[in-house]
């Protein structure tokens, strides 16, 4: 299957299952044209259409086999020319509220140690800016913000935990995300939010692929009022 | 309309409430989920006429089931002992039973996945469209906490209208289960990455079923397979995928397998032949052999066509 258009590269993921690669351009720009060919066959809804996977710079795309087969889809997207389409699709914005340092999700000496920042500077560097959504996976509702600061960039725990908490605010390289659920997880953890990122009943994710999140500090008063009114 | 049901007295091991799954909500994270051997599970439905993609119970080792009303069952899978009461039934078959009849099924191989389907609307919870239990989400099943059907539950389903005629899956139309004819992988994702000679191992090797095999995956041993690379960004992981992790031993992504992931892939395995790997147990041998995606999916359609052959729709 011959690349077009932005797409560096087209891949079976199986019989059922081709992924497009987005690898010649910077990550937000890939992660852009993963965002608007998602967006694209979401609106399309073709029948044939089994499931959409996007991620950083890449997208799998899931067909019913009996309805259709790989090469089909390639002439369909072929078609569809999602990326003359222009705009991106605008993301929502987001502000989640975090209560840094909370005894159950605290790991800031461990970044201190990693950084030679001290605790406060961890705080203002990871509020300080705006991030993007580049992919939702691993667990329901787990959205994978980037890009953090350089000079926040932790490894990952040598041995991951057994248990982080629901709501644990976490990083590691240049990624942050939310624990949606209490879930293992090898991230280190920076803080709490009350936010729900997830709504099991309706299967939402508060955070999609695109939009844009910005942490801000709160107090344990005000986190407990917060997590006691949902 | 009445609720009927079927009382759990034995649930076997990592017994599950599964369907069709949660494929399209894949995009908000959620596991696939559905059923390992899904062939098993479409035959299951059948023989109790239900449509298509209604929930059964999937399950491993011996189970016992007690009707607390009269109604239509029918248990699939591999080889195992079936009895009603005292009476020896069969798999692949409608079996009627009676309020108070105990249903019991003793698998002939350890570790193989069984289905037991019952005729009528099921009364379960559901997620996302779905009453897939994923333990690993903590979601799904009949507790809403991913958590296994335990004695003593009892699975409600509405019967509106009365089976006239019981079915049977001919013996040709039912899956192969031989461990011994080699695997079909269809090359794809990072294949390129991989040397030649790597491939030519991983196609000429025999792997070993390790015990670390569950819902979520099927860890192998054997020839390690190296590749070349290793960083890249997480990406999409479709069912039957064959993972390489830097110690090149060979990780077949299941139903219950997380949406995203960042080891590379050789290809995936072909649907049709996902069931005989799932009812491999530890200890037994596997190969694979290339094939190409068309031919993937002509045996795909033929398998359809067969199925047609004795549903007549």
């Amino acid at each position: 299957m011959i690349p077009f258009n932005t797409i560096s590269s087209i891949e079976p993921a199986g019989m059922n299952a081709i992924i497009l690669y987005f690898h010649d351009l910077p990550l937000v720009e890939a992660n852009k044209s993963c965002q608007r060919w998602t967006s694209a066959l979401d609106t399309v809804a073709p029948e044939w259409l089994a499931a959409l996977l996007p991620s950083y710079d890449s997208l799998v795309i899931s067909f019913h086999p009996q309805m259709i087969d790989y090469h089909g889809v390639y002439r369909f997207i072929h078609d569809l020319k999602a990326s003359d389409h222009g705009a991106n699709p605008r993301g929502r914005e987001h502000t989640i509220p975090v209560w840094y340092g909370a005894k159950a999700a605290d790991d800031l000496h461990l970044v201190s140690e990693h950084t030679g920042l001290s605790t406060d500077d961890i705080i203002a560097l990871h509020c300080g800016q705006t991030y993007r959504v580049f992919a939702v996976g691993f667990a329901p509702g787990f959205a994978y913000l980037g890009e953090l600061d350089e000079k926040l960039a932790c490894p990952r725990l040598s041995s991951p935990r057994q248990r982080v908490p629901q709501g644990a605010v976490a990083i590691a390289d240049r990624q942050t995300a939310i624990y949606p659920a209490e879930s293992p997880g090898g991230w280190h953890l920076l803080g709490l939010t009350p936010a729900s990122m997830f709504d099991a009943k309706h299967a939402r994710s508060l955070l999609n692929v695109g939009d844009l999140v910005t942490y801000v500090p709160i107090s344990q008063e005000e986190f407990e009022e917060a997590h006691y009114d949902r | 309309m009445t609720a009927s049901g079927l009382l759990i007295q034995q649930p076997g091991l990592m017994s599950a409430i599964i369907d069709a799954g949660r494929g399209i909500h894949q995009q908000r994270g959620f596991s696939e989920s559905g059923p390992m051997d899904d062939d098993a599970f479409f035959w299951v439905n059948w023989l109790c006429a239900n449509p298509e993609g209604t929930p059964a119970i999937e399950w491993v080792g011996p189970a016992e089931f007690v009707a607390t009303a009269d109604l239509h069952v029918a248990v699939t899978g591999p080889s195992a002992k079936v009895s009603v009461n005292a009476g020896t039934q069969s798999l692949w078959e409608t079996l009627p039973l009676k309020e108070g009849d105990c249903l019991r099924v003793e698998p002939h191989k350890t570790g193989t996945r069984h289905y037991l389907g019952i005729r009528g609307v099921w009364n379960v919870p559901r997620v996302a469209q779905s009453a897939c239990t994923v333990a690993r989400e903590k979601l799904g099943g009949l507790h809403k906490d991913g958590s296994y059907c335990a004695a003593e539950d009892i699975i409600s389903v509405t019967a509106d209208t009365p089976l006239t005629t019981l079915r049977e899956v001919p013996a040709w139309g039912r899956p192969d289960y031989s461990s011994d004819i080699p695997i079909n992988v269809i090359l794809g994702y990072q294949s390129r990455w991989f040397s030649d000679v790597a491939k030519q191992l991983f196609f000429t090797s025999n792997y070993k079923i390790t015990n670390k095999i569950d819902r979520m995956g099927y860890r192998l041993s054997g020839t390690p397979v190296k590749c070349a690379r290793s960083e890249m960004h997480s990406e999409g992981i479709t069912l039957g995928a064959v993972q390489c992790p830097p110690d090149g031993q060979p990780i077949v992504m299941m139903r219950d397998r997380q949406t995203l992931g960042g080891y590379p892939k050789l290809g995936c395995v072909s649907p049709v032949d996902l069931n005989r790997l799932a009812q491999s147990v530890p200890g037994e041998q596997v190969s694979f052999q290339p094939e190409d995606a068309d031919d993937a999916r002509a045996s795909f359609l033929l398998r359809l066509s067969r199925r047609r052959a004795i549903t007549g729709n």
